[in-house]
């Protein structure tokens, strides 16, 4: 209080500062990634860099880009999802429940996805309605979707014979053996998305919400209609990640989606979406989901130990995050 | 010869665009109750927030009892003896009154545990001084706005002030609260306790002032003994003579009426009716917090109404949300630009385009050639000063921001205009364009809708012009009847 007046000129200052350094921020992601790739092809050159080791890579960083993806559009309209990993294991086991009755990939596909969104759909309602923070609302229904995935799988891993060879071929197959095609979808998926986030109206609400929502809701925009959406497209993409997850396995473990964890959040962040929402770009979580991804690959590589693991990567993720953020003071 | 405890000599303090302190130059005697009035935005606050630390002057200085300080924070004031007792409540809800009053300052035990006895013993010791039906262990949050205005004076009285500044005590209490209030200033005035005393309410200058201190425009007018004084000369004083270009609004033409409001009632307004016709500005004026904004915000769907029609070109309408009031044809140039107003975070098109963005899209995408074209002409049609559409609005001088604020409004070509305060904060030259701009629309047919707390403007501008008082429409002014004098005399009534 006591330094309004000093505080305001210092807000100047870091204005006039942020605006020629703009550029930069928007590319910090990008730089840090490219510079991740130079350490780790300096630590260990020939494992790192290998055709072999790049599409594992690949194949790794493709769930969690359907997740993170869904997740952006979400963190952009100023909210948060973190029922996600829940959805995932959830529509894992579903996808295996319906083949092991041996359903019809189609309709399996249909049931799994709508289910997915009506998970989403719950999630957007109870926010607008209540108006309660989305955090609790979608923390709740993360553990819901936790139980349903136990419920549908009967507590088990589930197993299934003769299963359709589409399903073994879909997170499998690679392009000239090398390019996972699984990864090949996700990048159309993300350009898709890009193009529906930057110009088409829906896309232009949700980057408003996130901005400001007292402006949309007096400029006469349908607010709980915008957030609804944003939440119902996470739960389809994290649907699609669900029946990625059961095609690399191959089978329906209700803990799947547990593995993803907080990466899904970090992924968008570290790609330099806001978490206060209205900024951010669609295209940069896959910078995200390849930061995370490489230093996953790289702490194996080189073989630490799975603690030493998960203290190293907090690190990571947090320095990236600072490096992405603008100071506030 | 009285004793001078304060003087502030020659304080200056301007913000971008305002000159909000022109060389103010006040004397505070000991045991004396110094009144300031002046209307909204006469630098009253402002004044207040330097003596408290919580602005820093530009220039001149403050003298207390001899001796030339730097009150660079509010802890420096308190130290001083110099408290404030804010018009809002500021104390902590879920704590006693005891520990609100010595927060921060509690009686320790050893192991350095709170010695509760001590500290409800020295409060109730407080209580007693004063004479108050209060007890230490109440929680402030169930204290009405009175009862906290006393917890606060008998906080600043145990820091050991020597000098209280009591802003807008009266705002939101009831009279016989305020005797007790006064009572209580009257006891402190004995034992050599100053007093600043801000209100708007000039009966209340009368009753507990020494002297009285008007404000206009950042400036101080006039100080004078309150026996020197009548309720007419300090009106006369707050009002000053310089206006600003007449528009003359009797010369535009009127058509039918195109917004009419019957009988508006919510929690905030009380039996609002009136009517505006197509081509004329009507003004609504009133002190804060008279239920200008919230009349406006109730008819625009933002608030909820709880009994009263609204008709549209004789037609009643159901107006439930923003939505619904965009679709009748209304469009509401918001006070607060950056919360209410404008996407920050965003360029100047996407603010510009925003409400129309249905008309612009085909399956959903939106033509971008057409919606820059849009933009472009916006932009030149109000001469918005930006390097390029894509600008981030945040970046925008504040006359630009309201501009686009206004550029998004006139886009949805609305027959009826809602402006909140369109000149607040923003330059002189910008001001004179928007008053220009306004003028231009009325003449071109618009019903126009404008809250201002700028007496001038709405005198300048104004066809008509209502009068708001707690949440009531208590004076429909005509004409020649448009003076500062009617409005402020209105605005400020008591009981009205």
């Amino acid at each position: 209080m006591a330094e309004t007046s000093d505080n305001r000129k210092n807000n100047d200052t870091s204005v006039m500062i942020f605006k020629g350094k703009r550029l930069i921020v928007n590319l910090t992601p990008m730089i840090g990634l490219i510079g991740l790739i130079i350490i780790c092809s300096l630590i260990v050159p020939k494992l790192f860099m290998s055709l072999s080791n790049w599409s594992n890579i690949l194949r790794q960083v493709t769930i969690l880009g359907f997740a993170a993806l869904g997740m952006t559009i979400v963190i952009l309209t100023g909210n948060i999802d973190l029922s996600v990993i829940g959805n995932v294991s959830m529509t894992t086991c579903l996808a295996a429940i319906l083949l092991q009755h041996n359903w019809n990939l189609i309709p399996t596909f249909a049931i799994v996805i709508l289910a997915g969104a009506f998970i989403g759909l719950i999630n957007g309602l109870i926010i607008s309605f209540w108006k309660i923070e989305s955090f609790v609302v979608t923390m709740g229904m993360q553990v819901i979707c936790f139980g349903l995935a136990q419920y549908i799988s009967g507590g088990r891993t589930i197993i299934i014979q003769n299963l359709n060879p589409f399903m073994i071929e879909l997170a499998s197959y690679r392009i000239a053996n090398i390019i996972p095609g699984m990864f090949v979808i996700l990048i159309i998926f993300y350009i898709i998305l890009w193009i529906f986030t930057r110009n088409t109206k829906l896309g232009r609400y949700i980057y408003a919400l996130g901005g400001n929502e007292e402006v949309c809701y007096i400029s006469g925009v349908n607010v709980t209609f915008v957030r609804t959406t944003a939440y119902i497209i996470s739960g389809i993409f994290a649907a699609i990640a669900g029946i990625f997850t059961f095609s690399r396995s191959l089978c329906g473990d209700p803990t799947a989606g547990s593995s993803l964890g907080m990466y899904v959040i970090a992924a968008v962040v570290i790609g330099g979406t806001k978490m206060s929402g209205g900024r951010g770009n669609v295209l940069f979580t896959i910078i995200g989901i390849f930061v995370i991804g490489i230093i996953n690959n790289m702490l194996n590589l080189i073989g630490f130990k799975y603690y030493a693991q998960q203290i190293i990567q907090g690190i990571i993720i947090i320095s990236a995050v600072i490096a992405g953020s603008q100071k506030r003071r | 010869m009285e004793e001078t405890v304060l003087i502030a000599e020659n304080i200056c303090k301007s913000f971008p665009g305002v000159n909000a302190l022109d060389n103010v130059n006040i004397e505070l005697f000991k045991g004396e109750v110094l009144c300031i009035a002046g209307e909204n935005g006469a630098g009253k606050s402002t004044f207040v927030k330097i003596l408290s630390g919580v602005l820093q002057p530009d220039k001149g200085k403050i003298i207390l009892n001899g001796n030339k300080i730097e009150i660079k924070n509010p802890l420096i004031a308190l130290n001083n003896g110099l408290s404030v007792v804010y018009q809002e409540h500021k104390l902590i809800n879920n704590l006693t009154i005891a520990e609100n009053i010595f927060f921060g300052r509690f009686p320790h035990k050893a192991m350095g545990f709170i010695d509760f006895d001590k500290l409800n013993q020295n409060t109730l010791q407080l209580i007693r001084e004063l004479d108050i039906e209060l007890s230490p262990k109440m929680l402030a949050g169930d204290l009405t706005t009175a009862q906290s205005h006393l917890v606060e004076i008998m906080k600043a009285l145990s820091i050991g002030a020597n000098i209280l500044i009591l802003d807008e005590p009266s705002a939101s209490i009831n009279e016989s609260e305020l005797n007790k209030i006064f009572d209580i200033i009257k006891k402190l005035k004995k034992e050599g306790k100053s007093f600043i005393y801000i209100s708007h309410r000039l009966e209340e200058l009368f009753q507990i002032g020494d002297r009285v201190a008007v404000f206009k425009d950042g400036r101080v007018v006039g100080v004078e003994h309150v026996s020197k004084l009548t309720s007419d000369r300090i009106i006369r004083m707050m009002v000053g003579r310089d206006i600003i270009s007449n528009f003359d609004p009797q010369s535009r033409k009127f058509d039918k009426e195109a917004l009419k409001v019957h009988e508006l009632t919510n929690d905030r307004v009380k039996n609002c009716s009136f009517y505006i016709r197509e081509g004329e500005v009507v003004g609504f004026a009133g002190l804060v917090g008279s239920g200008r904004s919230e009349l406006a915000e109730s008819i625009f769907g933002y608030r909820k109404i709880s009994s009263g029609k609204i008709f549209i070109d004789g037609n009643e309408v159901n107006i439930k949300k923003p939505y619904n009031a965009i679709f009748c044809g209304m469009g509401f140039v918001t006070e607060d630009r950056l919360n209410t107003g404008l996407i920050l975070s965003l360029s100047v098109g996407i603010n510009i385009t925003f409400i129309i963005l249905s008309k612009l899209t085909k399956l959903g995408f939106i033509r971008s050639k057409r919606e820059n074209q849009i933009i472009n002409n916006s932009i030149q049609n109000l001469r918005i000063k930006v390097q390029s559409y894509k600008q981030e609005v945040q970046y925008l001088s504040g006359g630009n921001q309201q501009k686009v604020v206004l550029a998004k409004w006139l886009l949805t070509k609305s027959k009826i205009l809602i402006f909140d305060e369109p000149t607040k904060g923003i330059d002189i030259g910008a001001k004179e364009e928007f008053y220009k701009i306004i003028d231009n629309l009325a003449r071109q047919g618009m019903a126009i809708m404008m809250i201002s707390s700028d007496i001038r403007e709405i005198i300048s501008l104004s066809n008509r012009v209502y009068v708001m008082n707690d949440g009531r429409i208590v004076k429909e002014l005509n004409g020649d009847f448009i003076t500062e004098e009617n409005i402020v005399k209105y605005a400020i009534k008591e009981g009205a």
